[in-house]
């Protein structure tokens, strides 16, 4: 069963969504939050809740009825999860249509019926328009919740008919507390906490995964790059193509690249990774704005592309000397006066 | 419940469920599982073997009569269904949940296709599945797992194979399980002596059309557009794989690139690289003859190839193999040519 204390920032965020179950449930919800950020498993949880038969008190799912046990089971006949059909892929306008003809019929067990769609900017635009009359005018006892980490790709006209439920993320403090109290080291809890402060399940993964021991092997590697010869790049690209893992060496180079975008704005209190400081300043400044957006959003994609199946070899070069090209312009100026 | 890839064999000399989902992200593998649960079942008795796919009535059809058909007359069997969807239609969940209810005593289900997602495998028809029969999930094996797949199959086949074989043959075949699983089939109707070479998987592996993917590299790397064009041409019309040209494509940019960096010594390189002459003065030449930022230019395209191939992208590959081509090979002597 879900556990309402595995989520840190459940506490605060529990009672606004329990007040909704209580009384005036909107039947069209969005909900939105970055992964790893207890947003989904609140929104699960919240799910539970209102299919269940007995919830208890604080309004949470009482687990034991026939409603929880089916839905623990995996398969409760009123509830239906809407996604895409392949990871990477788009939820399609006649999965669409099969899902309004679900809110269609009458609730079988649960007093309600309730379309479950993650993420909703899956949605391909033929198929979030199909969904348009659904989300206006829902069937009597039919409830649509919707989960976004993105919710700006989401079409307007979507947006527009969707109550965007309070889903309060864990701030910075909460969560380097709740990490010390999973036993992760003072030190570490801070760094992790500032790096991810509203995604404390994804902090809390990293730890696991010892993502903070490759971060202080490969933040140097990056911050070395740009003063070093084509050959060493290429010589970084097989290196990591061979033993890193992409999507974290993605979330790192994207915390670097946003702090040198921070540095630009003078954002020096926000800024990720401190500890490395003088050496960002240093980068921050000869940098090529245009350059370091267009490497960012090349980051930013990875996970798209990585659902490819592409050469990893080829691909990290791609983005080694997309942030190779930052300080380009300045290494052609350096061999100009040389 | 679930099985894990390593208890397969050790299952299947147990006694075998009523019902199975096979999947994986390659069919060869889907395939093997199948094979041998096939075997399995006629070694206990389950000699009749149906599949379900492609006969005239759908296969939820088929399915719910096999199950109406009762065990009467009928022999012990084994259907075999095939999921063209990672998710099957409603009626065929219903079909699945009528199966499962109640399975015939004298029949084996097995339901294969390709790996479920995340959320698929939360769904109700998965878990029952996988509540009332086996499931098992097959990886294909990827990054570091790769070239130990590759040599355990090497093995498997009866070939022993040098380390420099084994790296040959995953590099090239990267990720294609089928393709590696064929070439590695042909390498064992040609090495008598069941050792195999780098240079045998090289055959093996390019020989593909009269003109092989290192003619094209190396008629690039010589600056011979035309030539280049044409071997490139051949390759499209017969078997030509677009990886396999990409692959010998981007290493002489990457090796162009280190030959370019004053850091870099040629000898070193080359004799890591295993680059023998005269391949060693047509890379030198090109090295002095193709500006830095052109070369990262292509290998930015050698990306852009990749996604292309992969299908990210959809406009056609081969015209994209050819402007690399041509920005390795120069223009030629009737183009512009703006080398200095
Ligand atoms: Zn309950």
């Amino acid at each position: 069963m879900r556990v309402i204390s595995a989520i840190p920032q459940a506490a605060e965020a529990w009672p606004p969504l329990a007040a909704l179950l209580a009384g005036g449930l909107p039947q069209s919800m969005l909900c939105v939050g970055p992964w790893g950020s207890g947003v989904v498993e609140l929104t699960d949880l919240f799910l539970d809740a209102m299919l269940c038969l007995a919830p208890r008190s604080d309004q949470t799912a009482c687990g034991q009825c026939r409603s929880c046990i089916l839905q623990r089971q995996g398969v409760h006949p009123d509830l239906l999860r809407l996604q895409a059909e392949e990871e990477g892929k788009l939820i399609s306008i006649d999965q669409v249509r099969a899902a309004a003809d679900f809110l269609s019929y009458t609730p079988q067990i649960a007093a309600r019926r309730v379309l479950r769609v993650e993420p909703a900017e899956a949605l391909a635009p033929a198929a979030a328009n199909a969904f348009l009359k659904t989300l206006e005018e829902p069937p009597p006892r039919a409830h649509i919740v919707l989960l976004s980490a993105a919710p700006s790709r989401l079409l307007p006209t979507i947006r527009s008919r969707l109550q965007r439920l309070p889903m309060r993320l864990a701030g910075r403090a909460e969560t380097q507390q709740w990490l010390r109290e999973k036993g992760v080291p003072e030190s570490a809890a801070a760094r992790l906490a500032r790096w991810a402060g509203d995604r404390p399940l994804w902090a809390w993964q990293a730890w696991q995964d010892g993502v903070l021991r490759e971060r202080e092997q490969w933040i140097p590697q990056l911050l070395a790059l740009p003063h070093e010869g084509i050959g060493a790049a290429l010589a970084l690209a097989e290196s990591w193509s061979k033993a890193a893992t992409l999507p974290v060496l993605r979330e790192i180079a994207l915390s670097i690249l946003e702090d040198l975008l921070r540095l630009r704005l003078g954002l020096v209190e926000t800024l990720v990774n401190d500890d490395y400081i003088t050496k960002l300043q240093s980068l921050a400044g000869s940098a090529s704005p245009g350059a370091l957006w267009s490497c960012e959003a090349l980051w930013r994609k990875l996970p798209v592309t990585l659902k490819q199946n592409r050469n990893q070899l080829i691909l990290l070069e791609d983005m080694i000397f997309a942030w190779y090209a930052i300080w380009a312009g300045r290494a052609e100026e350096h061999g100009r006066s040389a | 419940m679930r099985l894990k890839a390593a208890q397969w064999s050790a299952h299947l000399r147990g006694t075998l469920a009523r019902a199975y989902g096979l999947f994986a992200d390659d069919p060869l593998l889907t395939q093997e599982a199948e094979d041998a649960l096939l075997a399995a079942a006629r070694q206990q008795g389950y000699a009749q073997r149906e599949r379900l796919n492609g006969g005239s009535a759908a296969p939820w059809e088929r399915m719910k009569d096999e199950r109406d058909a009762g065990s009467l007359f009928a022999e012990r069997r084994v259907l075999l269904l095939r999921l063209d969807s990672p998710k099957p239609p409603r009626e065929g969940t219903a079909a699945l949940d009528y199966w499962l209810a109640s399975p015939p005593e004298d029949a084996i289900l097995v339901i294969s296709g390709a790996r479920p997602d995340a959320n698929t495998q939360k769904s109700a028809w998965f878990k029952a599945l996988e509540s009332k029969g086996h499931t098992l999930i097959l990886y294909a094996p990827e990054g570091k797992d790769w070239p130990r797949w590759v040599e355990a199959r090497l093995a498997q086949a009866g070939l022993r194979a040098d380390a420099e074989a084994v790296q040959v043959l995953s590099s090239l075949s990267e990720g294609n399980l089928l393709a590696c699983s064929q070439s590695i089939a042909r390498l064992q109707q040609l090495a008598g002596n069941g050792q195999v070479d780098a240079a045998a998987v090289r055959a093996v592996l390019a020989d593909s059309s009269q003109f092989s993917i290192y003619d094209l590299a190396d008629a690039a790397l010589r600056g011979e557009p035309r030539h280049a064009l044409r071997v490139l041409d051949r390759l499209r019309q017969g078997d030509g794989e677009p990886t396999l040209c990409l692959w010998a494509l981007h290493r002489d940019c990457r090796l162009l690139l280190q030959l370019q960096d004053p850091q870099i010594q040629a000898g070193s390189l080359f004799s890591k690289a295993r680059i023998f002459p005269p391949r060693q003065d047509w890379l030198r030449n090109a090295a002095r003859r193709l500006s830095t930022a052109g070369l990262l230019t292509a290998l930015r395209d050698c990306a852009a190839i990749d996604a292309r191939i992969k299908g990210q992208d959809p406009t056609p590959v081969w015209p994209a193999l050819a402007d690399l081509v041509l920005r390795i090979a120069g223009p030629g002597p009737s183009g512009h040519n703006k080398a200095h």
